[in-house]
């Protein structure tokens, strides 16, 4: 089974996405992403890959900028 | 010796059972820095936090869970919040009842930004209160700062409604919650303020050490007063602009936000309105009791903060309390850090000796009490 990451910023954000996630049968996980090693440390959610548009866009209609 | 506790406007004793084994549990099963790291302790600390955002949230009547900022004291939050009151000149108002938490930061600031601090005057009639206010918003407004309710004998204040006058003139608005929550319903969406800052460790029966504001859409991005490692954006030199993390720089009290999160699981489960209804019965019993004792002049309020404060016709305040801390009493003698209330009530020379009561003090403990006071 594939699984993608989604980079959301702190890890309270990350945090209330997974628990918006999985109020929508998104089963996920928070992770600490290598994703943007620019910035430095980052949280984000493992979900999977099938996944990953539904879970990108339950989240931007919630106001995550991602 | 028994201890009889009356000193809960300085921090609530006993805390509810849940509290401590809350506390405890959380440093052996979250026992790891929170925001940090993506293993199971970690983990388990961050969320156990966000759980009591939560919480809070909920508490409060605030939408944005992100928006509990966590800090170590109402101190703390209400230095944060003036700090935030950018620009000079101008004048700051506040009430007649503050305490040095918002009198010595608002004071520090004005002297250095050459603006002014107005007093206006309170009354217990909260229509009169509010007329004061209305008529004392000075020209160039830069902040309101008030105290929902006295440390020294449980004024409250009418923060909906200064709230309202607030908005309708677009001053920033910053409300001190620490004597008041755990004894009324607070509506952060109903009080229209920028900033509510509380203490955790009163009526919400956290441990000491902790404490939170709740921020609006635009006190979001004020300037943080600390800076430091936040878990996220290492590589910046700034603290971002992600609430909460902007604001709480350095490793949060777990295990105190844990107690936190109990206090409040706890009133919730006995149900505000009992805690207030026991409050108000309470001070009621105890004001009138004290009332018998000729040698007592009290100073007390209508409200639901069980706090009232006394003084003795021959013996100063100290020596009051010396003498019931002897008899195993608990009690606060002096001017409570609140100068501006004290003056108010005109004890600013002699100070008082404030009797707070708590949930879990019983009518026989106030009988003691009242025995003690006629022994001194």
């Amino acid at each position: 089974m594939y699984t993608s990451q989604i980079t959301i910023g702190s890890q309270t954000n990350a945090i209330k996405a997974s628990k918006i996630l999985k109020s929508s049968n998104i089963s996920c996980e928070v992770i600490k992403t290598d994703k943007d090693r620019t910035k430095g440390c980052i949280f984000g959610v493992r979900v999977i890959t099938e996944n990953y548009n539904t879970a990108i866009s339950i989240l931007r209609d919630r106001g995550f900028n991602i | 010796l028994k201890n009889y506790y009356f000193d809960n406007a300085a921090t609530s004793y006993p805390k509810p059972a849940s509290v401590y084994n809350a506390v405890h549990e959380a440093m052996i099963i979250a026992g790891g820095n929170p925001g940090r790291s993506a293993h199971e302790l970690s983990k388990k600390a961050s969320l156990l936090i966000y759980e009591t955002r939560e919480l809070l949230c909920e508490f409060f009547d605030c939408d944005h869970t992100e928006r509990i900022i966590f800090t170590p004291s109402a101190t703390f939050a209400l230095n944060t919040a003036i700090h935030s009151l950018i620009g000079s000149g101008g004048t700051f108002l506040i009430s007649d009842i503050e305490h040095n938490a918002t009198l010595r930061p608002i004071i520090k600031k004005a002297k250095s930004e050459n603006a002014e601090v107005h007093v206006f005057k309170t009354y217990e009639n909260s229509e009169q209160t509010l007329d004061s206010f209305k008529s004392s918003i000075p020209e160039k407004c830069r902040g309101v700062i008030i105290n929902a309710a006295s440390n020294v004998n449980g004024r409250a204040l009418p923060i909906y409604e200064i709230g309202k006058v607030c908005k309708q003139f677009g001053v920033p608005y910053i409300i001190d919650a620490s004597q008041l929550a755990g004894h009324e319903q607070i509506s952060f969406e109903k009080a229209s303020c920028d900033f509510l800052c509380c203490a955790a460790h009163k009526g919400l029966f956290a441990p000491m050490g902790c404490g939170f504001m709740i921020l609006n859409d635009s006190s979001v991005s004020c300037e943080p007063l600390i800076y430091g490692g936040n878990g996220i954006n290492s590589l910046s030199f700034d603290m971002g602009s992600e609430a909460p993390e902007r604001f709480e720089a350095g490793t949060p009290p777990v295990a105190l936000i844990a107690g936190l999160k109990a206090g409040v699981e706890f009133i919730n489960k006995v149900g505000i309105s009992a805690i207030k209804e026991s409050a108000m019965q309470q001070k009621k019993y105890l004001e009138n009791r004290i009332c018998e004792c000729e040698k007592y002049k009290v100073y007390s309020s209508e409200g639901s903060v069980p706090v009232i404060s006394i003084s003795h016709k021959l013996k100063n305040c100290e020596r009051v309390c010396e003498e019931l801390s002897v008899r195993g009493f608990s009690a606060r003698g002096g001017l409570h850090c609140a100068p501006l209330a004290h003056r108010t009530i005109g004890t600013e020379d002699i100070g008082t000796v404030r009797i707070s009561s708590g949930y879990f003090n019983t009518k026989q403990d106030i009988d003691r009490l009242i025995d003690a006071l006629r022994a001194i």
